[in-house]
């Protein structure tokens, strides 16, 4: 009987957080969908209000739209308590020139230039979906707050790779709180749209893989965005070039 | 110039790739039955490929598989956004690169132009010609009439681009596009500086006025005689 009791007692207990968990989804999904629909709303309204609308108007709603859709698909898959994490050898410089292709017209319309140091002959055994994911979150951020024209740095120094802008950077009041869920600080709230849920996510994603998250920032003097891998998981190879 | 047949069941997009693809005098030939896409791939013999992956009947996994077996030119695959592990399977089938909807037209045409530049030169056709100019691709040497010149990688694949496009204007937006496509990532100030370059090197053959700036707008080559 008694023993009947607790388990009631757990399973009570199991189906509050399970409920709370569920709240939490939701609350994000709904942050992401009103951005969507932000962007969607802009461009009703452009397409109300003028007989023709410039393809820039339209290009910049429809990135805005699919990086938040992205970011729902991610936030969800993450959620999942069960993951199909696939461990492989990455090879970091073809994957970091892959990304940089990928977000080729996001460099081009802020005249941004990435300067890749010492990836050459670099591999680390991780989640190639994941750490990508989190790559593509770290230099988002790093163009959002870049000043036009800037250089984005990608380099390897002894077991991290550094992803370096010279952005706003973060005020030290900010710093503390940037990993927070819907956090977005001064800069989100006087720059580009910032949902606050990318370096929560990144944060998410490195406390169940292999590698480790650090930001280094001083307001105006950029930020310095850090994943840190354990030794074993690295092997140096020789460079081809 | 090319052949491209798209996989591809969604007719706006069609339309769009299409309409891009003939700008550049590309031909486009699409699925007809959706039960023999390999054969008809192979009817239509293409120089590259463009394969969506959620199809009718069977996706598209199964039929790069189908048509890797009849043919081995470029294929491209257009995947809905963001579901790698759909990539990594597609390039594992034998699909050479990808492209992620909502995808940009300019990318697009930027990545069939880099696979058809690179399919090209794998069949030793790495010497381009205009004029009585021979460029080769490989080596990054120019040879003319009037004397050789060796280039750098970039001022390479500049030029590269621009003799594929002899006589019409390359946009700067197209040029940088194709070169970040092609592992060059550069600016509006590096390209400069690399058109100035190639320009002055260009020069020391007395070739400079091949190269015409249409301000405000980006690059055009044109023959030797031309004034």
């Amino acid at each position: 009987m008694r023993s009947y009791r607790l388990q009631h007692r757990e399973s009570e207990h199991q189906i509050r957080h399970l409920n709370n968990q569920r709240q939490d989804q939701l609350d994000h999904i709904e942050l992401y969908s009103h951005e969507i629909k932000n962007s969607l709303t802009g461009l009703q309204a452009a397409a109300e209000n003028n007989d023709v609308v410039t393809s820039n108007n339209i290009l910049q709603a429809v990135q805005q739209a699919n990086y938040h859709l992205d970011m729902l698909l991610n936030d969800e898959r993450l959620s999942m308590t069960s993951h199909d994490f696939n461990f492989e050898w990455i090879s970091l410089d073809s994957l970091i020139s892959e990304i940089l292709k990928q977000n080729s017209t996001l460099f081009i319309n802020h005249q941004l230039i990435p300067q890749l140091v010492e990836l050459n002959g670099v591999q680390v055994l991780t989640d190639r979906k994941w750490f990508r994911f989190c790559i593509n979150q770290l230099l988002s951020n790093a163009i959002k707050y870049s000043p036009n024209g800037a250089s984005i740095t990608l380099k390897w120094d002894t077991n991290e790779l550094q992803i370096i802008d010279n952005g706003v950077g973060i005020s030290s009041g900010d710093l503390p709180r940037i990993y927070d869920n819907g956090f977005s600080g001064k800069n989100g709230h006087q720059t580009t749209k910032s949902t606050g849920m990318g370096l929560y996510l990144v944060k998410k994603v490195t406390a169940q893989l292999n590698f480790s998250l650090t930001i280094n920032s001083k307001s105006g003097q950029g930020t310095q965005a850090i994943l840190h891998f354990p030794g074993n998981n690295i092997r140096k190879t020789k460079n081809y070039t | 110039m090319a052949k491209i047949f798209i996989v591809e069941d969604n007719p706006a997009i069609i339309q769009t790739i299409h309409d891009e693809l003939a700008k550049w005098k590309h031909s486009v030939v699409t699925v007809n039955d959706w039960d023999y896409v390999d054969q008809e791939v192979a009817a239509a013999s293409p120089d590259l490929i463009l394969f969506d992956i959620t199809l009718p009947t069977f996706d598209g996994f199964y039929w790069i598989n189908q048509v890797r077996k009849v043919t081995q030119v470029p294929i491209i695959v257009i995947s809905a956004a963001d579901i790698d592990s759909n990539i990594m399977h597609a390039i594992t089938s034998g699909a050479d690169d990808y492209i992620m909807k909502p995808f940009s037209t300019a990318v697009l045409l930027a990545k069939i132009q880099a696979l058809l530049r690179r399919s090209h030169e794998a069949e030793g056709g790495n010497i381009l010609t205009w004029d009585s100019n021979h460029f080769n691709s490989l080596t990054n040497e120019l040879t003319t009439p009037q004397g050789s010149i060796q280039l750098s990688p970039t001022e390479s694949a500049l030029l590269g681009i621009l003799i594929s496009h002899l006589d019409h204007t390359v946009t700067k937006e197209y040029l940088l596009e194709s070169l970040w496509q092609g592992g060059k990532f550069l600016n509006d100030n590096t390209l400069n500086v690399n058109i100035s370059r190639l320009r002055s090197k260009l020069a020391t053959i007395n070739m400079d006025r091949c190269l015409r700036t249409e301000r405000g707008i980006g690059y055009r080559l044109v023959n030797n005689h031309e004034d």
